[in-house]
This record gives structure tokens, sequence and C-alpha cells, in this order.
């Protein structure tokens, strides 16, 4: 697990210099020739604010503690998340997003102890991500790279006795979609995401459908929607 | 800013988001156990006449020119001051009359270690151990073998001969663990502050043992270091947040330590302590002034019973061991004198203190010990005047040779806490006075 850990680190983080080398780039980049009058609205790139809801399945990697308890664990989570994006006039466009993810169930077994007598630990473990980052939309795909902080919230009940508590941590995230839906002001896609806090020594992948819509247009009335 | 220094700065801030300590070691072992599977162990009586410091005839570019041989229960430890290696090493007697010493070497600041393996020479030393005896004190006695890297067998000459004895370490110079036998940067393949980390300790060279002191959300005290359960110092799914804000059985059935160890309570380590190992005290280290009534309580009890085995008519049960508060802070001393006055209104004996901070307050307060961080140097007039109140002083937390030998020199301390035991050992014996030993009855 730790070694998949690692490549997670890995793969976030040569994308983020990826992403941070293409950004310098294209800010590095002439301006653009002026081009054109366009012939049709469609094909002009014009920037928005769009704004996304996403949901979908997470898979949590990680380390069982004391496997001595004979505990019953479950990895397998949701997430739900809403984010604003300013579409620019370039490829790259900077984000905010805001997430919550159920992460992992778990029960162990516990010997009587100091803490008093036997019985069951049910623990639960949820995030909330705070992210703001940046997308790229090339051809069909949508990648995108976030950097932000998570607010990662753990849950026990043991003796009839329901607690929690929460942890900070900074967290990286590196996501991958497909659109396979792009009706002009409403997209549809399919994304996959590593999200990563190392503080915390949290890593989790995510399959999610995004459901993406311009609510702002800039620079034209609304009847002249553009499309990438 | 250009091209090259903006990815530069992500590439960098990205990084350092990005590390992660890694607690991979392996330490090396015998296939099938070795030759002391098939032997008889030599028993602790026996152990002890292995000590001495010894010239390292053959190997001397790996484990230095000499070596401090020292006991502990199962263990003859061979310690040195060069790179701070160790070699604990179990003994046993084969079925052809030889003794043979086998465990593993190692450097614990590098991944770099092998295995051992030593027979006792001459002949007839090793028949008598046979024979049960404990051997007369001889200069003639070598530890003749080899030894190896990695999991390779072992097969370079090493070879060591008896010099001369130990000076008193027992009672009289404590090389004090820090929160263990290693840093959580080194290789020795245990966590801080865990029972498996003071086992180790004591077979690397420590005979004392400083851990850190915290209160679950129950108030139950237990070691930890840090206020955060970090990622990097546990592992667990559940296993988040600070430690006053989870309870006891929380963090029992959802955090582990760094190799996997469990993290132990106040009493279960005592209890550990005074039953398996010959270590002849702890400092509890008190991070937070609620820690300091419930672990004086625990303290107090081993204070009680210890009492009571050291003055009935059995000395077979004797056992020195000193449960000391350390006080760090002036919070952590107003909890703990608000905790002695519990203490005594409830007729229960008082553990030995030690501050830190202030060797007018060790006085004031009837202390066993100052303890005095290094960076303030050796202090020598404050440790004579803390001497001379019949108190002693154990400075914190020297890991470097050269600072080790100053403060060896100019202060002659009661014991010095180090990450590095075997190193410390090895230079108290090879450079150190005995200390005089602490007057005040606690």
């Amino acid at each position: 697990m730790r070694r998949t850990r690692k490549w997670l680190h890995a793969g976030v983080f040569a994308a983020g210099v990826g992403s941070a080398l293409a950004t310098a780039q294209a800010q590095q980049a002439p301006e653009p020739q002026p081009a054109p009058a366009p012939s049709a609205a469609p094909t002009e790139m014009l920037p928005s604010l769009e704004f996304w809801g996403s949901v979908g399945g997470s898979v949590l990697f990680g380390q069982q503690a004391n496997p001595q308890y004979n505990g019953s664990i479950t990895r397998v989570g949701a997430l739900g998340e809403i984010g604003l994006a300013y579409r620019s006039s370039y490829f790259i466009d900077p984000h905010l997003s805001v997430a919550y993810a159920s992460l992992a169930r778990g029960d162990v077994h516990l010997p009587a102890g100091q803490y008093g007598p036997a019985g069951d630990l049910n623990q639960h473990l949820a995030a909330w991500l705070f992210s703001p980052g940046f997308t790229a939309e090339i051809w069909r795909l949508r990648f995108r790279l976030g950097l932000g902080f998570a607010v990662v919230k753990q849950s026990f009940t043991y003796q009839n006795d329901h607690s929690s508590s929460s942890a900070f941590a900074i967290m990286h995230q590196l996501g991958v979609g497909f659109n396979a839906l792009d009706s002009g002001s409403f997209r549809l896609d399919a994304e996959v995401r590593a999200v990563v806090a190392p503080g915390v020594d949290m890593a989790f992948l995510t399959l999610n459908v995004v459901a993406r819509g311009d609510i702002i247009e800039f620079g034209r009335s609304n009847s002249q929607v553009s499309a990438r | 800013m250009n091209f090259r220094e903006r990815a530069s700065l992500c590439a960098f801030a990205l990084a350092l988001v990005t590390c992660e300590a890694s607690p991979e070691v392996k330490i090396p072992q015998f296939p099938d156990g070795g030759l002391l599977r098939t032997g008889k162990a030599l028993t602790r009586d026996q152990l002890f006449f292995f000590e001495g410091m010894f010239d390292t005839t053959s190997a001397s570019d790996v484990f230095g020119s000499q070596m401090a041989v020292r006991s502990a229960p199962g263990t003859i430890s061979l310690l040195t001051d060069l790179n701070a290696a160790f070699a604990p090493l179990q003994a046993a007697c084969l079925p052809d009359r030889t003794v043979v010493l086998e465990g593993y070497w190692q450097y614990p600041t590098h991944a770099d270690a092998g295995l051992v393996r030593l027979f006792v020479d001459p002949p007839a030393v090793a028949e008598a151990l046979c024979a049960g005896q404990v051997p007369a004190a001889t200069t003639d006695l070598k530890l003749i073998g080899v030894y190896g890297r990695d999991n390779d067998f072992p097969a370079i000459p090493f070879a060591l001969g008896w010099n001369h004895a130990l000076k008193p370490f027992r009672g009289t110079f404590f090389t004090v663990a820090h929160h263990g036998a290693c840093e959580i940067t080194d290789h020795c393949g245990t966590s801080p502050n865990t029972l498996e980390s003071v086992r180790l300790a004591e077979r690397i060279g420590s005979n004392a043992a400083e851990l850190d002191v915290r209160v679950t959300r129950d108030q139950i005290p237990i070691f930890f270091h840090d206020p955060g359960l970090s990622g990097s110092l546990v592992r667990g799914t559940f296993c988040h947040g600070k430690v006053a804000e989870v309870s006891l059985a929380e963090l029992r059935g959802s955090c582990a330590a760094q190799y996997g160890e469990v993290i132990p309570t106040v009493q279960e380590m005592l209890d550990m302590m005074v039953s398996q190992t010959e270590l002849e005290g702890v400092y509890l280290d008190m991070k937070v002034p609620e820690a300091v009534l419930p672990s004086a309580r625990i303290a107090s009890k081993i204070v009680t019973d210890l009492k009571a085995r050291n003055t009935n008519a059995d000395p077979s049960d004797d056992r020195k061991f000193s449960p000391v508060v350390g006080i760090p802070t002036e919070d952590v001393l107003n909890a703990w004198r608000a905790a002695k006055s519990t203490l005594m209104q409830e007729g229960l004996d008082l553990p030995p203190c030690l501050i830190e901070y202030d060797p007018d307050l060790v006085i004031a307060e009837d202390c066993l010990a100052w303890g005095p961080t290094w960076t303030e140097g050796p202090r020598v007039a404050d440790v004579q005047r803390v001497r001379a109140a019949g108190a002693g002083t154990i400075f914190w937390t020297i890991n470097q040779t050269d600072f080790i030998n100053q403060f060896l020199t100019d202060a002659q301390p009661n014991g010095i806490i180090s990450a590095r035991a075997a190193l410390l050992f090895f230079r108290y014996q090879a450079i150190g006075t005995p200390p005089p030993k602490p007057t005040r009855a606690q």
C-alpha cells in the first residue's frame, strides 16, 4: 500500500510539474494574433464562468492499524463536489472546488483493557476538500490539478459513546476527465482522480460523473453561446 | 519571475508536500535461526563475564579500534563510537562444547548492517561456560569469528581481544535512551516511545530511558511525542487528529506506531520495564500538565511496590528502578505541585522528580535531578551546585561525539540523554569519570 501511495505521490508530482511548465509556457507565449472575424459564433472561444457538480465512488488506500483485532474495513466510499471554474480564452482555467467524501468504515473488536470492558469499536472516516487549481482541456480530455487543504474527520462509537475528531492537512489532487457530452453550454464528463494528503497519510482514487454548465459568459450576449 | 524560476518554484512546492518518511528497514537474520538454534543459551550470570573493553584485532575499519562489551538480559552488546555502531548478540553453548555469539551489527544512521558470528576463545573458557560455570576473568579472552553485510552469510574476519574491565556504570552513569533506541529517521526497525524500542535501547547500551507522556481524552497517560497523530509517526486508516481528542480504546483500535507497534500506556511500559528489563530508570517527560497526576499515580505505585520488594527478607526479588517525573515547563511544575499534594493526601509515596530549566528549583523542590539542555553548554558551576545539594544532572539530548566528549570531561554529569546509546556508552567508558551518586533520598 505504501508503495502504491508513493506512485500516487510521484504521479501527482510529475503532473504538477508538467502543469506548471505548461502554465508558464502558456503565459510566456506571445499574444495570439487577432483572428479573422468568425463566420459562426460556436467556434469562437469566449471566457465564461462555469459551475460544476460531481458525484462518484472512491477507493481509499492505507493500512489497518492492528490486524490482530480481526477487524473489518470498507475502503469503498462516495464523493460529492461542487466547483467554479473561469474558462479563460487560453486552455488553462483556474478553478475552486469544495468536496465531501465518505471514505471508509471499519469495525474492530477490542479485548478488555485499561479503557474498559471488551467491545466493538465502530470507525468512520470522511474528509472535506477545499482546492483551488487549474484545469486544461485538450481534445475531449480535461486535465485537472488542485493544491489545497483537507479537513479529515474521523468518528468512533464504542460502548455507546460517540466521538469525533478532525485533522487539517495540505492536499493535492490530479484528475483526468473524458468529455462524453457537449451541448454548448452544458458538458458531461467521466473523471478519474487521485487525491493525496501526505500530512495525514491519506490517499484515495475517485471515479466521478461531472456535470458542467456555463452560468455567466463574458464579452457576449447570452444568445451567442460559445464552445471550444 | 521568468519561466524557469516559476517552474522551479511550483516543483519545489509540490515536492515539499510529497515528501514521505520511509520506515522500510531490514534487520539481518541468520536463516533457520543460525547456530543458536542448536545450542543452550548462557545464563544471565554468565553473560556478565564478557563485559569489558576489547581491542578490535580485525575489522577495525568497520567497528573501530576498540569496542565496549556489556550485557543485558539475554544479550551481549558490542558497542563503539565509529558510526555509533552496535551489535546485539545472543550467546549459546553448542553441542561440540564451543560457545557462539550470534546476531547482527548496524550503523543506526546508515542503512549499513550485517550478520555477526563469533566464537569464544580459549577453549577452556568455552568449556567452563558449557559446564554451567562463570569463569574467572581472564586477559586471554578473545572473540573470534566473522561478520557480513546485509543478509549475506558472514565471511569477513572479525576478532576482539579483552583489554580491561569496564568503569562502573550501573547505578552510576545513566546512558538515557532518547524516547527509545533510535531517532525516527534511523533504521533500527522500532518506533520511538514503544515497548520494542525500549527493549532494543537496553540491548544497545542504555540503562535508562526518556519517554514522552501525553494523555488521551479519557485521561489515560500514554507514550507519544507529538500533540497530533501525524502520518509520519503512526499508521492506521482511522488514525488522525490530536492525541487529546481520542480515547484509549479509539487509539488502540485505530492506531499503531510507525513500524506497527502498539502505542503503549504508561502503565504497560513501566510494568514491562520493571519486569522484563534491567533498566534502572525512566524519565517521564510530561508533554502536557494533564499527564502529571495520572502518571505520578502509576509511578507512585511502582515506587511503593519496589520499596516493599527491596526491604523484604528475600534479596532475590530486589529491583532498583526509578520512575522520575520530568518537568520541562512552569505549567507542568504547577501540575506537579498539585499532584504532590494529592498523592500526599492519599497517603501515597512520591515518585522522584527532575526539573529541566532551573537548577535552583531542583534544589527548592527537592528533586532528584536537574535536566538541562546541552545548548547552553556544560554549565559546570551549576552542575556542581546541584551536586552539592545532593541532586544529579542529566543533560539532553547529545548525539555528536565532540559534544559528548566535552560534556563528559567538563561537567562529569550523572547521565546524558542520547539517541546514540552505543556511542555514548563507549565514550563514557573511554574518557568518562564515574560521577558521585545523588544523595537525595526519594
